[in-house]
């Protein structure tokens, strides 16, 4: 099992602003909820302007995975973003490539090359079609959290020791 | 056939380069090629410009290096997955 926090205070539906206004709001959510420091939120939009996260699919649904350095975070924690309205996101690896996002994961990583499995579940879950269209249908955050949960196995329990 | 050394790189050097890593690992092994894979941040590159045969990269390559470069998104996204793997095996049979 993949060793990551998420629950419903981590999920965010209809959100709307800009990739920044967005990026900000759920970095500082996860500084609020006490799973990384004040610092990952400037370490979340830098990095996601130089080396950017979009990425698109097989499906009409482009998802992000923004994410920065280890020595931002206190705990492994993933917080998922449904927009109400695509927001534009460069590719990764294309600097002159944009496209709208509709779904965030943000990774909150605090071990390097520890993470392989839930990674490899999240880029099979981007694979899925069916699947990504049902997650950005979702109705409330408990439907996001459970989907996720079965999808991505994951364990983690938020305070203390595991 | 000398080992290569592959170079699997992002920008933080700890989420895609680690998918990426294993399914090169992967791939090799199945194509029963000895491979000495490095994982590293993109920044880092330039520290084995004199050793490497390939860099593997989810990341923008702004520089030119002495050794082919290719692009890894398809093993995040699956579109174009079974060109890229073709691409990096060409390069390890070398």
């Amino acid at each position: 099992m993949a060793e990551f926090y998420l629950d419903e205070t981590l999920v965010f539906l209809q959100m709307t602003g800009t990739r920044e206004e967005i990026l900000r709001e759920m970095a500082e959510n996860l500084v609020k909820e006490n799973l990384v420091e004040a610092s990952f939120v400037s370490g979340i939009i830098e990095r996601e302007k130089e080396y950017p996260t979009g990425l698109p699919t097989a499906s009409s649904i482009s998802v992000a995975i923004p994410h920065t350095d280890i020595e931002h975070v206190k705990k492994n924690a993933i917080s998922i973003a449904l927009l109400q309205e695509p927001a534009a996101f460069q590719v990764m690896g294309e600097a002159s490539m944009e496209t709208p996002v509709s779904i965030i994961f943000m990774l909150a990583m605090q071990q390097s090359h520890a993470q392989l499995r839930l990674l490899r579940d999240l880029m099979n879950f981007f694979q899925d079609e069916t699947t990504l269209q049902v997650l950005y249908e979702s109705k409330t955050k408990e439907d996001v959290v459970k989907l996720i949960d079965r999808k991505l196995s994951l364990s983690a329990s938020k305070g203390g020791d595991r | 056939m000398a080992k290569k050394q592959v170079l699997v790189a992002c920008g933080a050097g700890i989420a895609t380069s680690t998918v990426v890593n294993s399914a090169i690992e992967e791939m090799a092994k199945e194509h029963k090629i000895d491979v000495n894979l490095i994982q590293i941040k993109i920044a880092e590159v330039n520290a084995y410009v004199d050793t490497a045969d390939l860099l593997v990269t989810t990341a923008m390559v702004k520089t030119s290096y002495p050794f082919p470069v290719i692009n890894a998104r398809s093993f995040l996204t699956g579109i174009g997955l079974a060109e890229t793997k073709d691409q990096i095996l060409d390069e390890l049979k070398k």
